[in-house]
């Protein structure tokens, strides 16, 4: 405990130091949440378990009756650039979740690349992406702690 | 050592009987054998001599102490507003031949969409890197 032999205005310097590097820690744990969905037309398939935190969101916005996750990738915020593996697309996020650069490639192929905001219960969802089976693909963003 | 004092011949009878050692060293053996033996304990600093750096310490300390307050203070309550508030979509580049491309916002949520339709690419295992 050589903390506790130290000054007593050290002691309260270091203090604060910690309370404060602690604070801002707890702010920058931050993670950015991938989900793969594939939605269907038909009813048949249900819906995920693990998607009823954006299910509102997809019913309001767009006409697909069932949503399944097909795969999900978590990255830390601020984004690096890593490369992650999702299905069968590679994503590449960089940056903050203010202004998040998103890549999604397939093989190769770059198929697209946006500037998007990510809040938390806000999420952004990159989505069109047609499925060999039928329906389509969607990518949903989230920030999560 | 004073051995005159009154009620002392009681207190020296008493340690006898309990076989305690009566001190026999006069003051000036005593204080000799103190100050040989006084640098084996810690010794405090005498009354009224406080150390002169402590007030130095005491005022960087508090003026760090202050400034990481205040620094605290505007990161977390009076820091500018984001420019964007929302979920958004602020561009977007698509390479492959696609249709309409939609953007959403979602009222209720904020949720942001970027939709697009007729997007010309086949959901296929792709081939290993390197190969075409």
């Amino acid at each position: 405990m050589s903390l506790m032999r130290l000054q007593s205005p050290v002691r309260l310097l270091a203090l604060a130091l910690i309370l404060l590097l602690t604070a801002s820690g707890q702010l920058a744990a931050d993670t950015l949440r991938i989900r793969m969905i594939r939605a269907t037309p038909e009813a048949a398939d249900g819906v995920a378990p693990g998607l009823q935190d954006v299910l509102p969101v997809l019913r309001r916005t767009l006409a697909f009756k069932s949503y399944q996750l097909d795969g999900e990738a978590t990255l830390p915020l601020p984004a690096n650039g890593e490369l992650l593996r999702v299905g069968v697309y590679q994503i590449i996020c960089e940056g903050i979740a203010d202004r998040l650069t998103v890549q999604i490639s397939h093989g190769n192929k770059r198929i697209l690349r946006t500037v998007a905001t990510v809040r938390r219960d806000q999420p952004v969802i990159l989505g069109g992406f047609p499925v060999r089976t039928g329906g389509a693909r969607m990518f949903v963003l989230t920030v999560v702690d | 050592m004073k051995r005159n004092r009154k009620g002392w011949p009681e207190i020296r009878e008493q340690l006898a009987r309990r076989g305690s050692a009566v001190p026999q060293t006069d003051a000036r053996q005593f204080w000799e054998a103190f100050e040989a033996r006084r640098h084996i304990y810690p010794q405090h600093p005498p009354a009224g001599r406080a150390s002169p750096r402590a007030p130095w310490l005491w005022a960087i300390g508090s003026l760090g102490v202050t400034s990481l307050l205040a620094a605290a203070v505007w990161f977390f309550f009076l820091q500018p507003a984001p420019v964007q508030a929302h979920a958004a979509i602020h561009s977007y580049e698509i390479a492959p031949e696609h249709g309409t491309v939609m953007i959403l916002q979602d009222e209720t949520s904020r949720a942001a969409i970027l939709w697009v339709t007729n997007l010309e690419i086949s959901e296929t295992t792709p081939p290993p890197e390197g190969q075409p």
